[in-house]
């Protein structure tokens, strides 16, 4: 087995899900519940598709999903801060509405097909990689090592306090969801130059499974990412263990188990943001 | 704050528009209503309709085939929900159909309470059994179909090695675990098979990267040929084929096209046979009510053979591929589907 091969296999289950927890992670240390990163994973995976099919130009197929999402990011905040819509309900209403969208897009611009095929045959394991090097380092030192990340993170935790410290709260969310849609958008792009075809609900549930990670890491971005990688070497014995003793449906479910166990404060007390998903102001 | 707000009225206004403009596209629907003396059929597509390169296109090809050769009035309806169905087959029943179709196991209940209602119509059910006088239930024998496709994996494999990617552990995707086993086994006792399954959600079905690492795992395992029987989840393995320079095996309709020299073949299932021979019966008079299986002897479920992969089977493999066509039909080879109801 090659090296291209035995990267592509152990990091095919983490890439969309990591991209899609960190941008978990931004939003919600901004105070906002980010349910619609399942839709952010499905709008950009379509769009990457879709530019990819017309141009051949995966550079601009991944920069157009990440605009893309980065735009479902700033309906998400919309919704939640200027329209005060409860958290969980914008975030289910973008995923549904978006699972409509595409698979009518899809059978508009494709002849009533269902799905379509791109004819994209590169390795984007590495080049994803790098990103997710790059990306982590980013997040990581924006949010716990520079004085704007900490008036991000104020704006998460007492909003009212931070504006009368002089924090603009509004502005802060806003480009917190664009930059939290942007980085799913690197996820859903890499599931469709991935498998080379977009489906109807190709994300598969995988924005949820992120948010259980963001939960599982503590809202910490390098705590995350293991959960992250926990979360993706379950899937990866799942798939070992098919077909011996131990029913795969049990080793899918026990990172949910240990999600569950974890917000009930068995291991350590979970610390969200204080003021996540709370319409204020 | 008043740098959004104006946006928001403006999107605000936008959005009705598009709302609007929506409303229109989806009311450009066609309807067939001409007045003859010739039998009428009614058919309503699962949710999805035209255009899913499978299912209803093929029960649609099967009704145009009836109308050209049969000379029977067509009416078609495409229902955009689950629980407009209902409505479509009883506006078939009452405006004179002598014959409805229901197509798909998720139209069951509707097709057992349309056939209470009017007792005078017949109606025709597709891929499962609905209990009735006046229904007739059409289901296939998928594990002849994938018999065949395990008796070619066997013969085609050089590492002794095949695998397979399941959906979802249902009864019906076990029918062809079961076939393609038991064809593999047929030719190779010793032959190994390796079983896996996408998922136990809903989900199973349409996610095509988790079906290119099932299949870049068989692959890497030793593996050289996959089948799946796994809906658009089955994109990705037929990707990792062609990636890795493998065989997959297609389902339903005819696959072969979609990587053409890594598709050994496809497991079809023939709809649209179904759905014009039970027309041919009513036409003929012979219609019947009750559960039919189709298979090879029907010719309802088969291997495809096409211009994208006669390279691939050499004239060696068609034989004796046709010989175990023969000898199943005639029931000299039994398929044991013990297993299939469990899980």
């Amino acid at each position: 087995m090659n090296l291209i091969k035995t990267a592509t296999l152990i990091l095919t289950p983490f890439i969309p899900l990591y991209f899609a927890a960190m941008g978990g992670v931004l939003s919600e240390k901004a105070g906002i519940i980010n349910l619609a990163l399942e839709s952010f994973l499905l709008i950009s995976a379509f769009i990457c598709g879709i530019v990819f099919h017309f141009t051949r130009s995966p550079l601009l197929a991944v920069l157009t999903a990440c605009s893309a999402s980065a735009l479902w990011g700033f309906l998400h905040f919309l919704f939640t801060t200027e329209l005060r819509i409860n958290h969980i309900i914008s975030g289910l209403g973008l995923n549904i509405f978006t699972s409509g969208l595409t698979v009518y897009l899809t059978s508009v611009l494709f002849n009533e097909e269902r799905s379509f095929h791109i004819p994209y045959s590169g390795h984007p394991v590495y080049l994803f990689f790098v990103l997710f090097i790059m990306t982590l380092v980013l997040v990581s030192v924006f949010l716990h090592g520079t004085g704007i990340g900490l008036r991000y993170r104020s704006v998460g935790e007492n909003p009212l306090e931070a504006r009368v410290a002089g924090v603009r709260t509004g502005r802060y969310k806003a480009w917190g969801l664009v930059a939290s849609g942007f980085l799913t958008g690197l996820g859903g792009a890499f599931l469709v130059l991935q498998s080379g075809s977009f489906v109807k609900d190709i994300s598969a549930g995988r924005g949820y499974i992120a948010l259980a990670a963001v939960i599982f890491g503590n809202w910490k971005p390098l705590s995350v990412t293991m959960g992250v990688i926990i979360f993706a070497s379950f899937e990866w014995l799942g798939i070992f263990f098919q077909g011996s003793l131990i029913p795969n449906q049990i080793i899918s479910m026990l990172p949910y188990l240990v999600t569950l166990l974890f917000l009930m404060g068995i291991f350590k007390k979970a610390s969200p943001p204080a003021s996540l998903g709370k319409i204020y102001g | 704050m008043a740098w959004s707000r104006g946006i928001m009225n403006r999107s605000a206004k936008m959005a009705v528009v598009i709302c609007c403009l929506l409303v229109l596209m989806s009311c450009s629907e066609k309807k067939n209503t001409a007045v003859t003396d010739n039998p009428k059929v009614g058919m309503v597509l699962s949710v999805g309709g035209l255009g899913d390169k499978s299912f209803n296109d093929s029960a649609y090809r099967g009704l145009k085939k009836a109308e050209e050769e049969l000379s029977v009035d067509i009416n078609l309806g495409q229902p955009a929900k689950m629980s407009e169905d209902k409505k479509y087959l009883s506006s078939f029943a009452s405006m004179g159909c002598d014959l409805v179709i229901g197509v798909g196991f998720l139209m069951g209940a509707s097709i057992t309470d349309a056939a209470k209602l009017y007792p005078g119509t017949k109606f025709v059910i597709i891929d499962t059994v609905c209990e009735g006088e006046n229904i007739k239930s059409l289901i296939f024998k998928e594990e002849e179909g994938s018999f065949l496709v395990g008796v070619i994996a066997a013969l085609k494999t050089k590492t002794k090695h095949i695998g397979f990617v399941g959906g979802m552990k249902v009864p019906l995707i076990k029918k062809f675990e079961l076939g393609y086993i038991q064809g593999a086994r047929y030719i190779d006792p010793e032959i190994k098979v390796e079983i896996t399954y996408a998922g136990s959600g809903q989900e199973a079905f349409h996610d095509p990267t988790k079906g290119e690492l099932l299949a870049d795992t068989l692959f890497s395992k030793g593996a050289d040929i996959v089948f799946h029987a796994a809906g658009s989840t089955g994109n990705g393995v037929i990707k990792s084929a062609e990636k890795n320079k493998k065989f997959a095996i297609g389902v339903d309709s005819n696959q072969n096209y979609l990587a053409p020299g890594y598709v050994l073949t496809s497991m079809i299932k023939r709809v649209d046979t179904a759905v014009y021979f039970s027309i041919k019966e009513l036409k003929d008079g012979e219609f019947r009510p009750g559960p039919v299986a189709l298979g090879l002897a029907e010719d309802a479920v088969g291997y495809a053979l096409d211009e994208y992969n006669k390279d691939l089977l050499d004239a060696g493999i068609i034989e004796k591929v046709e010989q175990i066509k023969r000898d199943i039909i005639s029931g000299k080879i039994r398929i044991n589907l013990e297993g299939a109801d469990e899980d």
